[in-house]
């Protein structure tokens, strides 16, 4: 699937550590000396992943106690298995595969639990920011996304992941990432005009 | 606002603050770690089990929804999903109906299909080659849209449907858009051999029952209808809450969990079965499992030996050959399965086909 499949032609996410082909890069020392009992290093790993982490969370869930849950889960899962890890893998992808599951997971739950009640509607979610003033016109404009349309915008401009992977966490065809990241990407933009006009 | 800009705020906007949250996950880590002395462990490669055969109770008997209801909108009549809504393309033709029907509970459907031109784009940019594709959808002209998958297909895919394929399949929660008969609305798309899916579930009582489906062909007469040379099948599927009520996770996905699809060409014969709810639950599995970086499920970790041959570049061979080798010594089957494995090479993408018609992507290293 891959010549006849077309995506928008934008910028490249900054792919750093995130990028899952690159080798692990600092974390394979960092997570050398955490092994070896660093209280140090563990702290180092959390505070060097978390805003990357929370991002991508609340981006998804579009709820700043969601996302710190889910921040705070992968980050916890990445430390207790510090034993088995790796370090020849990057531990980017490892945390942003936790991050989207349970950030989907947690969405589906919520989708599920109102109906079940005979409320809201499967996509309301409490309004982002608890509240707080936020210049984020973006990330507002990310509650026009399906979670899952909203989880390939992430991974793919923010985490920096290739549409072939991104199909293969969301578990569908790469042709079809590359269609909804198209109109998702379009419809940010036409969401955006809109509230600008307004 | 343009594009890039987007992607810049995307990535830099300023969010509430989770400084807290952060502190309490620096503390929860620290008390986690001094709690701990566990032994350096490798696990074993999980293995996915095989599905026993079910014996079905068939409820209803396998029909299509368009044989028994009726067909509500002709075969190649304009559909009722205005242009705008379909495909969002750059340009595109008029879509039109492939199937019709009524989901059960009475909502009207119509699965639906056109071409969609894609821009080409400029040298080095981002993705594929521009071009013309085959959109399919299903579409639910009386209730508001759900998040059905709209696949599109391609030249480049000829290949990919050539033989038994139930790809992509997927599914959407249709609570308070359709009845609870409707439930979950599946779909998938389908290589075009395949006339007819059984998709089942196991119901509270522990029987195994078929789901309605629909199928629609895009054939000759479409294929000119549109002026596309795709040959492709696109199927839709419906399954009720059937008791269980809503799911709180994968591992209690109720029927969900139960999932299967499968396809028969016109003689009957089965093409391709899909155990979606083995995945569906499993895929938690084997999710946590390859959060375990030590552990693979075992089609991956035979896709990875597969891969070991064609990844050229020095860190892709060390990453993908390494790890390989050392699941293939601990489990030989690894070897007979890879061979199964397709991979070829695309401008510096490895593309991987398993011998269940997923595929995925990976770079090759270059």
């Amino acid at each position: 699937m891959g010549k006849g499949i077309v995506q928008a032609v934008v910028p490249e996410a900054k792919r750093d550590e995130a990028l899952p082909s690159q080798p692990s890069g600092p974390d394979a020392a960092l997570v050398e000396a955490a092994r070896s009992g660093s209280d140090r290093a563990t702290r180092e790993l959390i505070e060097a992943h978390w805003d990357r982490c929370y991002r991508a969370a609340y981006l998804i869930t579009r709820d700043e106690q969601r996302a710190e849950d889910v921040a705070q889960e992968a980050l916890l899962a990445a430390v207790g298995a510090l034993e088995t890890f790796d370090t020849n893998r990057p531990l980017g992808p490892w945390l942003h595969r936790i991050v989207v599951n349970r950030a989907l997971d947690l969405l589906r739950e919520e989708q599920a639990r109102p109906q079940a009640l005979g409320q809201q509607g499967p996509h309301h979610l409490a309004s982002p920011a608890g509240g707080q003033a936020l210049d984020a016109p973006v990330a507002a404009a990310m509650e026009a996304l399906s979670p899952d349309d909203r989880a390939a915008v992430v991974m793919r401009y923010v985490l920096g992941y290739r549409a072939g992977e991104i199909g293969e966490l969301l578990d569908m065809p790469e042709a079809t990432v590359r269609t909804r990241l198209h109109r998702a990407m379009e419809k940010l933009r036409n969401t955006l005009e809109v509230g600008h006009e307004n | 606002m343009k594009t890039e800009e987007i992607i810049e705020r995307l990535q830099t906007e300023p969010l509430p603050s989770s400084d807290q949250a952060r502190e309490r996950t620096l503390n929860l880590a620290a008390a986690q770690r001094s709690d701990r002395a566990r032994p350096r462990r490798r696990r074993r490669v999980a293995v996915l089990g095989v599905l026993a055969t079910v014996a079905l109770v068939l409820s209803p008997p396998g029909r299509s929804l368009a044989e028994s209801v009726g067909e509500l909108v002709g075969i190649g009549e304009p559909a009722s999903l205005p242009a705008e809504e379909f495909g969002d393309m750059i340009s595109r033709g008029e879509p039109i109906v492939l199937a019709s029907g009524e989901a059960p509970g009475g909502s009207p459907y119509e699965i639906v299909v056109g071409k969609a031109v894609f821009p080409e784009r400029p040298e080095g940019g981002a993705g594929g080659s521009g071009g013309e594709q085959t959109c399919l959808t299903v579409d639910f002209p009386r209730a508001p849209r759900l998040g059905t998958v709209e696949f599109c297909v391609g030249e480049s895919d000829t290949e990919f449907l050539a033989s038994g394929v139930l790809d992509g399949v997927n599914y959407a929660d249709g609570a308070g858009v359709l009845a609870p008969e409707a439930r979950y609305v599946f779909t998938a798309l389908l290589s075009p051999e395949i006339q007819r899916v059984e998709l089942t579930y196991v119901n509270g009582d522990g029987e195994t029952v078929q789901a309605p489906t629909d199928i629609g062909t895009v054939d000759e007469e479409i294929r000119q209808a549109i002026g596309s040379d795709d040959r492709v099948g696109y199927m839709v599927g419906f399954v009720p809450d059937d008791g269980l009520g809503n799911y709180e996770s994968r591992k209690k996905a109720g029927v969900l969990g139960t999932i299967e699809l499968v396809g028969f060409n016109s003689e009957g014969e089965e093409l391709v079965r899909n155990h979606f709810g083995e995945r569906f639950t499993g895929q938690l599995d084997s999710r946590i499992a390859f959060d375990d970086p030590q552990v693979l499920p075992h089609s991956e970790a035979a896709a990875w030996l597969a891969l070991c041959a064609k990844a050229t570049g020095e860190a892709a061979r060390l990453l993908v050959c390494r790890m390989a080798e050392e699941y293939a010594k601990e489990d030989p089957s690894l070897r007979t399965e890879a061979e199964q494995i397709h991979v070829t090479e695309d401008g510096g993408l490895l593309e991987v086909r398993m011998p269940n018609g997923e595929n995925f992507g990976m770079d090759s290293g270059e």
